[in-house]
């Protein structure tokens, strides 16, 4: 049974809560506590696997705990439910927490979102989702790009167009920036797919404070990774991504799905960096070896930050496209797969020959039509030539 | 050597003497002329010292001449019965007593002192009598002369006496410059000649010696005539060149005089170079100039005082005490007739003219860039001059009334009793410029007078005060905003605290509800069942008759009802409770913003404003790009809008009847069109014109500033880039539109 724990100093919110999912019968062991110090006690005899904290509480604030959560059970998820809403306040919370939530929060939504973390979960090794848990908001950086935005963010007049060419070129920039603007305390009413939107929206004064503040980036070190490239994957994200979008922009007049194909195609291997570049990882080879394994984990992520759903499903299902439901996301990814698989060198390695295999013909062909496909595939060829 | 006798021949009558009257005239005027004359070269003598012997000889040979040459015209004019002759070397050495007597007389003269005057006479007298006799001894011929020594003696006293007096007058004159009547006196001077002569003629009787012989009248007198000719021509010639010379001299020593005293005067440093460039002479001023004696000066070159000529401007010149000046040189060239090349140099200082000049410039700088409204205006009020930001500010103002003069202050008096107090004038005017926009200012109308104390200009200042008004008027709505804004957030959470377990007690209060309405309509059903068994008979009345009281059909019907409107009022709480966190949330810098989300949370927020007047009407277009730009401020602008079209409905709209706002949404290329219509009464032309100024209002005292829609253009158009336009007609309603940049305002790059 999931066990979920809430966190408030308002007792009526509590007994609010419980009375509501005792009605819709939600069929969670559930924890109600009134402060931090309680709530790490009760951690402490009986981990759970999803919190859910109020923000500003008297003895130990909201941050201060997950704080503490993430150290003591790294592999809890954690979610704010707030009436706090300044920027300032979610930038406190945007290293510790997976997910921020506005009150008044419907019940729906509040299940919805510790629903989705769970199912996420699945299939997913335990070590493998300690690891990514607890290393979330400290995501590996080109340190030449984290210099460059530094320098433009230190001006006395940052240039929102030059922030935001930095930052779009690195997926785990980007990844965090739509993580906050698609968090709730910032009252937009729709999903953000697309980061330069994102980035404007939160202006270089907000921008700053997140990229200056300590643990939410941390500089790629190569050496302590093995040897792996960060350069070469990010290069093959934003190959990925380009292509993808620009096969999206023949087929689409309208922008919205040729940006979630790109962000899509920037993020699609975040799994992988995680997994290569985390300190705290202790993945069997096997494992980090596997594509499908670095898809789950990074949809994983990117389904607890709130980003939209046809960007998570097409990260996860990007290898195998046939398994999507949802037709954007059914269309997403399949751009996604298509560029993926011709986007060379492909970072799982294997040569032109493979190229064909990596592609699922028989589910493209029924399910676009051949024709269609062949355009993909000759079209991608083309741009991949220049 | 002639022969001199005193005594009458006894018994021997003398020969009758009579004389040519013609000639005799002559005899007389010969003096006459020759004394002006002389006394004309003795008076150049006695202004130079150096030409003082020349002139001296001249005026001595002039009057001797003419003593000489009178005596022998005197002596032509006489006519004897018999013929004489005259012999010539005496004739010539006659004319000795008379020079060396007059220039005796002339050298003891000296300052005039009575003694002087006493000897000069003496020695005038005796040279001129010594003349006389001298001349009658050289007489040859058949006749004997013979003197009366009485009468001898008269003559010279004659002589003395006229020659005295003329002397006198002379030294007189001496005393007494430019005296007119000096040719007079000197004529005179003359007359003493003839005196002598006559008188002298008068002590002589000439007898007919043995052997003469009488002639007729008309004795040749031949070779004498020629001789005192040729002495009268020499004499008149001597005389022609020396008044030439004299006259000559005069003029070349007034002009020299003339450019001595210019060369002193001058404020300019006049040079003279030679060919190889070194000073010759120098003036007064080149000398102070240069601050230097002129012998430092004198033979220098004079490349080593200025510099080299620059093609614009002053020219250095280097003092030697180190001090650079600045000067303007003309040069000019003369030579003469050896081609010896003289060059001169006029120069002048130009070192204080030149800074003057230049902090002249840097004034007349200050004044264009003095970053208020500056303009000069004559002493009738017309504006002679105006800076940039005048101009900007007033088309064409050059040569119309300035605006203090036309333009009453809104308050106090206007210029003139100021100035009738002889102070200059500080007050408000308040002007429209040439967009048509009202400018407010600080003005300072200030005459300007001469030394006379006669008003010669006025210097109108204007201090633009619109700005700064607005820019205070927004800080203080946008601090009035922030405060607000920091209420509202926390307010905000106080208040969504207790909506979370509202809102969750009354979802499990209605879900709970529907489980007790499902399950009391299956008791239904089983007290349908049992309700004529006697054994519970008791019981199913007893339930009925509480189900009656507590109205339980009633109750179920109307509670799922009242669950569901109050969700809906949680729902509404926590709408506006966002809408007024998000209208208040505000960045300071532009970002992207969802223009209808804030459109419909400032109609939220402003409920209270519109909803007893009007209803609100959104035609939002839901395609609407975001727009870069600061959410708060144009939030502000909408309220603003909707706010005036609210009263404007409220002031203008059908009494009983409710107004309409529409609020609309669309894109315009790359702009972004908000409008605002109300069928409020509209407003008239001349409204609509000043509908944007700062500080106008047709509101009553107390409702509003006048500020709002000022601000809103403010806003839009200098923080946004954007437009902002009103369309209004009378009992129709108006239109505000706005319109803005996707883009956001046009930032210059750094780069």
């Amino acid at each position: 049974m999931t066990r979920v724990l809430f966190v408030d100093d308002e007792p009526n919110v509590l007994s609010g809560i419980r009375r509501m999912l005792r009605a819709a019968r939600v069929g969670w062991d559930t924890e109600f506590v009134d402060n931090g110090v309680e709530a790490l006690e009760l951690l402490r005899s009986r981990p759970v696997e999803v919190v859910v904290s109020d923000m500003r509480m008297p003895l130990m604030d909201g941050a201060t705990l997950l704080r503490e959560v993430k150290k003591q059970h790294p592999d809890t998820i954690r979610i704010v439910l707030s009436g706090q809403s300044s920027p300032k306040d979610v930038l406190k919370v945007v290293t510790p927490a997976h997910r921020f939530l506005a009150k008044p929060c419907d019940a729906d939504e509040l299940i919805g979102a510790v629903r989705r973390s769970i199912e996420l979960r699945k299939g997913l090794n335990e070590p493998l989702v300690t690891a990514l848990v607890s290393d979330v908001g400290a995501l590996p950086v080109l340190p030449e790009l984290l210099t460059q935005l530094s320098e433009e963010l230190n001006a006395p007049q940052p240039r929102l167009e030059v922030v935001a060419d930095v930052m779009a070129q690195d997926p785990s920039m980007c990844a965090t920036v739509l993580k906050l603007v698609n968090s709730a305390f910032f009252g937009l009413r729709r999903e953000v797919s697309e980061v330069r939107g994102a980035l404007a929206f939160l202006g270089t004064d907000t921008i700053a404070s997140l990229v200056l503040a300590e643990g939410v980036f941390r500089q790629f070190d190569p050496e302590a990774s093995g040897g792996f490239s960060l350069a070469g994957a990010w290069s093959h994200s934003s190959r990925t991504a380009r292509l993808a979008q620009q096969l999206a922009k023949d087929d689409h007049v309208d922008a919205a799905i040729p940006q979630l194909v790109f962000t899509a195609g920037m993020l699609h291997n975040l799994g992988r960096v995680m997994l290569a570049t985390s300190p705290h990882t202790r993945t069997p080879e096997a494992d980090l070896l596997d594509p499908t394994t670095h898809a789950a984990v990074c949809a994983y992520l990117l389904g607890l930050w709130g980003l939209p759903d046809a960007i998570v499903e097409a990260v996860r299902y990007h290898e195998h496209p046939s398994r999507v439901t949802s037709p954007i996301g059914a269309e997403v990814t399949a751009y996604l797969h298509v560029a993926s698989a011709l986007s060379e060198p492909h970072p799982d390695g294997g040569g032109a020959e493979d190229v064909e295999e990596r592609l699922d013909r028989p589910y493209l062909d029924t399910r676009f039509g051949v024709d269609r496909v062949d355009v993909w595939s000759s079209k991608a060829r083309a741009l991949l030539e220049d | 050597m002639g022969e001199f006798h005193f005594g009458w021949l006894e018994g021997q009558p003398p020969l009758v003497v009579t004389y040519d009257p013609w000639l005799l005239a002559v005899s007389v005027a010969i003096p006459v002329i020759a004394s002006v004359a002389a006394m004309a070269a003795w008076t150049e003598g006695r202004r130079s010292a150096r030409e003082r012997t020349a002139w001296m000889l001249i005026a001595v040979s002039m009057f001797s001449f003419g003593v000489w040459a009178m005596h022998f015209t005197g002596m032509i004019a006489m006519i004897l019965p018999v013929a004489i002759s005259y012999d010539p070397l005496v004739t010539l050495a006659s004319i000795i007593p008379a020079m060396a007597g007059l220039g005796l007389a002339l050298r003891v003269l000296g300052q005039g002192a009575a003694r002087e005057v006493l000897a000069a006479a003496a020695f005038m007298a005796l040279g001129i009598g010594g003349m006389h006799y001298t001349g009658m001894s050289s007489i040859r011929g058949a006749v004997l002369v013979r003197y009366d020594p009485a009468l001898f003696v008269l003559s010279l006293l004659v002589v003395f006496t006229v020659s005295l007096g003329a002397l006198w007058v002379l030294v007189l004159n001496n005393r007494r410059r430019g005296d007119p009547g000096r040719h007079a006196k000197a004529a005179l001077a003359g007359l003493a000649v003839p005196a002598m002569h006559y008188s002298g003629m008068l002590a002589t009787r000439f007898y007919p010696s043995s052997g003469a012989i009488p002639i007729g009248p008309g004795v040749d007198h031949g070779p004498l005539a020629l001789w005192v000719n040729s002495l009268l021509s020499v004499s008149i010639l001597l005389l022609v060149a020396a008044v030439w010379v004299r006259s000559a001299r005069r003029t070349a020593r007034l002009e020299s005089d003339r450019m001595a005293a210019l060369l002193l005067a001058a404020p300019e440093g006049i040079l003279t170079c030679d060919k190889h460039g070194t000073i010759l002479t120098a003036n007064r001023s080149a000398v102070d100039m240069f601050g230097v004696q002129d012998t430092e000066l004198i033979g220098q070159k004079l490349s080593s005082f200025l510099g080299a000529p620059s093609t614009h401007g002053p020219r250095h010149a280097l003092r030697p005490d180190g001090a650079t000046l600045l000067v303007e040189v003309t040069t000019s060239r003369v030579a003469d007739e050896w081609e010896d090349i003289q060059s001169i140099y006029l120069i002048r200082d130009v070192t204080e003219r030149t800074q003057q000049d230049v902090r002249i410039r840097i004034l007349a700088q200050a004044v264009e860039h003095a970053g208020s409204m500056v303009a000069i205006l004559s002493e009738d009020g017309i504006v002679t001059w105006a800076n940039r930001e005048y101009q900007t500010a007033i088309a064409e103002p050059v040569g119309a009334v300035g605006i203090t003069l036309t333009h009453p202050p809104p308050e106090g008096d206007g210029p003139w009793p100021s100035f009738q107090r002889n102070e200059p004038w500080t007050g408000r005017i308040d002007f429209r410029n040439g967009e048509g926009l009202m400018i407010e200012t600080n003005a300072r109308l200030t005459p300007i007078r001469a030394d006379s104390g006669d008003l010669i200009a006025f210097v109108e200042v204007l201090v633009d005060l619109t700005e700064e008004r607005q820019l205070q008027a927004q800080l203080v709505q946008s601090q009035k905003l922030e405060s607000v804004g920091q209420l509202a957030a926390g307010v905000a959470h106080e208040i969504n605290t207790p909506i979370q377990f509202v809102g969750d007690n009354l979802r499990f209060l209605s879900t709970g509800m529907e489980g007790i309405s499902s399950l009391l309509t299956a008791l239904d059903e089983l007290l349908e069942l049992v309700r004529d068994d006697p054994r519970t008979w008791q019981a199913v009345s007893r339930v009925e008759a509480i189900r009656e009281e507590v109205d339980l059909d009633y109750l179920l019907s109307e509670m799922p009802l009242a669950m569901r409107q109050s969700l809906d009022g949680v729902d509404r709480v926590s709408t506006i409770v966002r809408a007024m966190k998000d209208y208040s949330h505000s960045t300071s810098e532009p970002v992207a913003s969802d223009i209808n989300q804030g459109i419909r949370n400032t109609v939220t927020v402003a409920r209270n404003e519109w909803k007893y007047v009007a209803e609100v009407e959104l035609d939002l277009d839901p395609n609407l790009p975001d727009v870069l730009c600061v959410q708060g401020e144009i939030n502000q602008v909408v309220l603003n809008m909707l706010i005036n079209s609210a009263h404007a409905i409220a002031d203008g709209g059908t009494e009983g009847e409710k107004g309409h706002i529409r609020i609309g949404t669309r894109r315009d290329g790359k702009h972004v069109l908000i409008e605002v219509a109300d069928n409020g009464g509209g407003m008239p032309k001349e409204m609509i014109d000043r509908v944007f100024d700062p500080f106008f209002t047709t509101k009553e005292v107390g409702r509003g500033t006048g500020q709002g829609l000022s601000i809103a253009r403010q806003i839009v158009v200098n923080s946004h880039g954007g437009h902002i336009f009103v369309e209004s007609e009378l009992g129709v309603g108006t239109k505000f539109f706005v319109r803005l940049p996707v883009q956001g305002p046009k930032v210059v790059s750094a780069a």
